[in-house]
């Protein structure tokens, strides 16, 4: 436990120690939005996918679900970036060697991050709403539940992925190079701006294994009642076995590649 | 001149033992680009050129913000700045060296973003290769001086990946990476006439269109001219100030 509240206090040091690289966080789904809501104002054609909230308005606000959803998704992947520079500054061997629960190292990181993403995301939403691009109507409590159950369990699936990409971090010299093509692939695949079924149908294949296709998705669905891509109760059922199944098995894959690691060493760079 | 071909021989050597790095580079610009390309599929089809075309461009500059300009940071970290700038070599041959491994970097990614754009997205490229290669290499001339004042910075400020990321998104947007311009409000619209990647997309979509872009050309020269006695000038002052003060080993 102390490790994990050391940790995530010094996330949150390093954060003040750096403000502008947490004001450049703040701004990340402000650009993912204003790029695509631009082709949106061009193609003069002011549609949000068939949302309910119609209107330019509609399409910034289902941008910016995608986009502040992924925002919280990516806060987890980074841990494994973060790790990355410990290997680049020449302190993970030392952090590694310490007494301190893996697991406690880990959530301290990310926990940190989540809470810097929930006030970003509220800041990036204030921004965008001074500006009157994106507006959010009749939230009820019901709703406001589905959407925390939807955030739960999008961030318990993404540390699945965490996990793993932290073991191939330890494993492999060229880890930056794969985590940066996960990374990059994951909004593509997952429909954080537009519906999957704009893809081709291979990419689509694998987008319906990926539980950010069916979180952004069902975020979608309760906010802004757009069409689903399968029934929301479906979705909301894959997204919880996802949730459960995907940090196990990528905590177990963890595991195997750490101990691998303490026997033949940490991956050169 | 010796010094920038062994400095740019060391910059291809880093793809030579970290080949992953080559294929993220042909990948990974894809996965960037096509969200807002099926945004522009999904709207209105004849769209989806023209923001391929802004977003291709877009990413020359992004390659050379931080191959070139925060590039200095990776010595920096690395901490082998101090030995490369206690040799004869200077700062400037370090960023010649990073500017020609990024053009060639930048050639390889345009070449990979428009076959994965055709084959997985479905755009049709029906451009005139010679002229849109000619603008090109005007474009990369200017985005990499631009990159050479962003690189002063990076020394003298340390920490700019800040400053770089909220710089390169904003340029995208103000330079009409994904809609002309003329979307913008007209209150911001004469910074985007002080942006030389908005005369590289400009040019670019009326490379598409059939024209030859002469006009943003002798922009992009002219910016490109501009940039580079003014980046090697601030550079050199910047190199002169981190030698002065011994700043390069803090970030």
């Amino acid at each position: 436990m102390r490790a994990f509240i050391s940790l995530t206090l010094a996330v949150f040091r390093n954060l003040s120690r750096y403000r502008s690289e947490y004001i450049g966080n703040f701004l990340g789904p402000v650009f993912w939005v204003i790029p695509a809501w631009l082709i949106v104002r061009y193609a003069n054609i002011p549609d949000a996918f068939g949302a309910s909230v119609s209107g330019f308005a509609g399409a910034a606000m289902y941008f910016f679900i995608g986009a502040t959803y992924w925002n919280y998704v990516e806060g987890i992947w980074s841990i494994a970036l973060g790790l990355r520079e410990n290997m680049r500054l020449g302190t993970l061997e030392s952090l590694w060697a310490s007494p301190a629960p893996r697991f406690s190292m880990i959530m301290g990181w990310s926990v940190g991050r989540l809470l810097g993403t929930t006030l970003h995301s509220l800041l990036a939403f204030g921004l965008l709403s001074a500006l009157s691009i994106i507006h959010l109507h009749d939230l009820s409590y019901e709703n406001l539940l589905i959407v925390a159950y939807i955030i739960f369990f999008s961030v318990l699936a993404a540390y699945g992925f965490g996990f793993v990409l932290v073991g191939l971090t330890l494993r492999f010299r060229d880890a930056e190079s794969l985590i940066s093509m996960l990374g990059n692939a994951a909004p593509l695949l997952g429909g954080i701006l537009f519906p999957i079924m704009y893809l081709p149908l291979p990419l689509q294949g694998l987008a319906y294994l990926f539980p950010f296709t069916y979180g952004v998705d069902a975020l979608r669905g309760v906010l802004l009642g757009s069409t689903t891509l399968l029934p929301l109760r479906t979705e909301i059922f894959l997204l919880f076995v996802m949730g459960i199944l995907f940090p196990l098995s990528g905590w177990f894959f963890f595991l195997e590649i750490e101990k691998r690691a303490r026997v033949e060493g940490i991956g050169e760079f | 001149m010796r010094a920038i071909f062994s400095l740019l021989y060391k910059e291809i050597s880093y793809h030579r033992v970290y080949p992953l790095d080559l294929v993220s580079l042909a990948i990974s610009p894809f996965f960037i680009v096509a969200p807002f390309v099926f945004v522009a599929k999904a709207h209105a089809e004849n769209l989806q050129l023209s923001v391929s075309l802004g977003l291709i461009a877009w990413y020359w500059l992004s390659m050379f913000f931080w191959g070139v300009g925060y590039g200095v940071r990776d010595e920096m970290e690395e901490g082998v700045i101090e030995s490369l700038l206690a040799t004869p070599a200077s700062v400037i041959e370090l960023l010649a060296a990073k500017a020609i491994d990024t053009l060639l970097i930048n050639l390889y990614i345009t070449i990979a973003l428009v076959i994965l754009l055709w084959l997985l997205a479905g755009v049709s490229f029906h451009l005139n290769w010679i002229k849109f290669f000619l603008l090109f290499m005007a474009s990369n001339f200017a985005l990499a001086s631009l990159s050479f004042v962003y690189a002063a910075f990076v020394l003298v400020a340390r920490q700019a990946s800040f400053a770089g990321n909220l710089f390169q998104e904003a340029v995208g947007i103000l330079s009409g990476m994904t809609a002309p311009v003329s979307v913008l409000p007209k209150a911001v619209r004469w910074l985007s006439m002080l942006i030389p990647l908005t005369y590289a997309i400009e040019g670019a979509r009326k490379v598409a269109v059939g024209q030859f872009p002469y006009s943003e050309m002798a922009i992009l020269f002219a910016f490109g001219g501009v940039l580079l006695l003014s980046g090697v000038l601030l550079v050199k002052k910047a190199e002169h100030y981190v030698r002065l003060t011994g700043t390069t080993g803090e970030y």
